[in-house]
């Protein structure tokens, strides 16, 4: 597997654990409150403050354990690769966006509004990880 | 200018004109209420209606002069060169539609207003779409 490949695996467990984690909090706070919560500052930033420490431990370990690949340059192949999958994401994180945007004016709720755009914007980093795996692997 | 780049340039101008119609309207309804006008389906309809026939009739009368005029590839061909250019064109868009994502989010955390965040979302995909097309002409005048 490339460094490039493990890299993307990492990732894409990162932030998928780390969404996991925030929308419980979310889904909890909601349960408590009896209606969608709304965002709450401390989950954020503690979110963000995970994937960033949980991504440099990450990519450090990964890096000690190949060194030479982690400094060499993404090869014609693996540039393709990620710009289909960077473009592909876009189509999630947008079609998340239009749902938000088509449920808002039935429920005007702008805290579940602000919930689907995070989770749209989570959801089309994870799919762009996941397409980078899938475009290395099968070299489409 | 190929086909392709005169299509994309129409619908670029089609996405700025139709947003900044729904914003006008927006704007004019916010005036009259005193406060920020929340969000109307006939209007976003009307706006995704608007867009998409502008785009729509600026393909279909492009395509209908190019194919009289040309003589070269048949209209609407994608070759290698537009499919590289697409690819960077959509990547790069990917990048401007997350920060037009992210940057009503943060704003959000501020103001608390749904119908804030609604309006500054539609802004921020009106920017996103303008910014695929004019980086499609960009590219296609760009030696690739």
């Amino acid at each position: 597997m490339s460094f490039r490949e493990q890299s993307a695996w990492a990732m894409m467990a990162i932030l998928t654990v780390g969404g996991l984690w925030y929308f419980n909090k979310v889904r909890a706070a909601s349960v408590a409150l009896g209606e969608t919560a709304p965002p709450i500052m401390p989950f954020v930033i503690a979110y963000i403050v995970l994937i960033v420490i949980a991504s440099i431990v990450a990519m450090s370990v990964l890096g000690m354990a190949s060194p030479e690949a982690a400094n060499a340059p993404a090869d014609e192949r693996e540039r393709q690769a990620d710009s289909r999958a960077g473009d592909l994401s876009g189509y999630v994180l947008g079609a998340g966006v239009i749902i938000g945007l088509l449920h808002y004016p039935l429920h005007m709720d702008g805290n579940m509004l602000y919930h689907i755009g995070f989770a749209s914007l989570m959801l089309s980093q994870i799919a762009e990880y996941g397409l980078r795996i899938w475009y290395y692997r099968t070299g489409s | 200018m190929s086909f392709w780049e005169k299509g994309y340039l129409a619908t670029g101008l089609a996405v700025l004109v139709a947003g900044s119609g729904y914003f006008a309207i927006v704007w004019k309804q916010s005036l009259a209420l005193g406060s920020l006008a929340p969000p109307n389906w006939i209007l976003f309809s009307a706006y995704l209606v608007v867009l998409m026939a502008l785009s729509g009739v600026s393909f279909l009368l492009l395509g209908r002069a190019e194919a009289r005029s040309d003589d070269g590839p048949e209209v609407g061909d994608f070759d290698e060169r537009d499919r590289l250019i697409r690819m960077k064109s959509l990547s790069a868009t990917s990048h401007v539609l997350s920060l037009g994502v992210y940057v009503p989010l943060v704003w959000f955390l501020f103001h608390q207003s749904g119908d804030l965040l609604f309006h500054s979302l539609i802004g921020g995909l009106v920017l996103a779409e303008a910014t695929m097309c004019f980086l499609h002409v960009f590219n296609y005048n760009r030696a690739y």
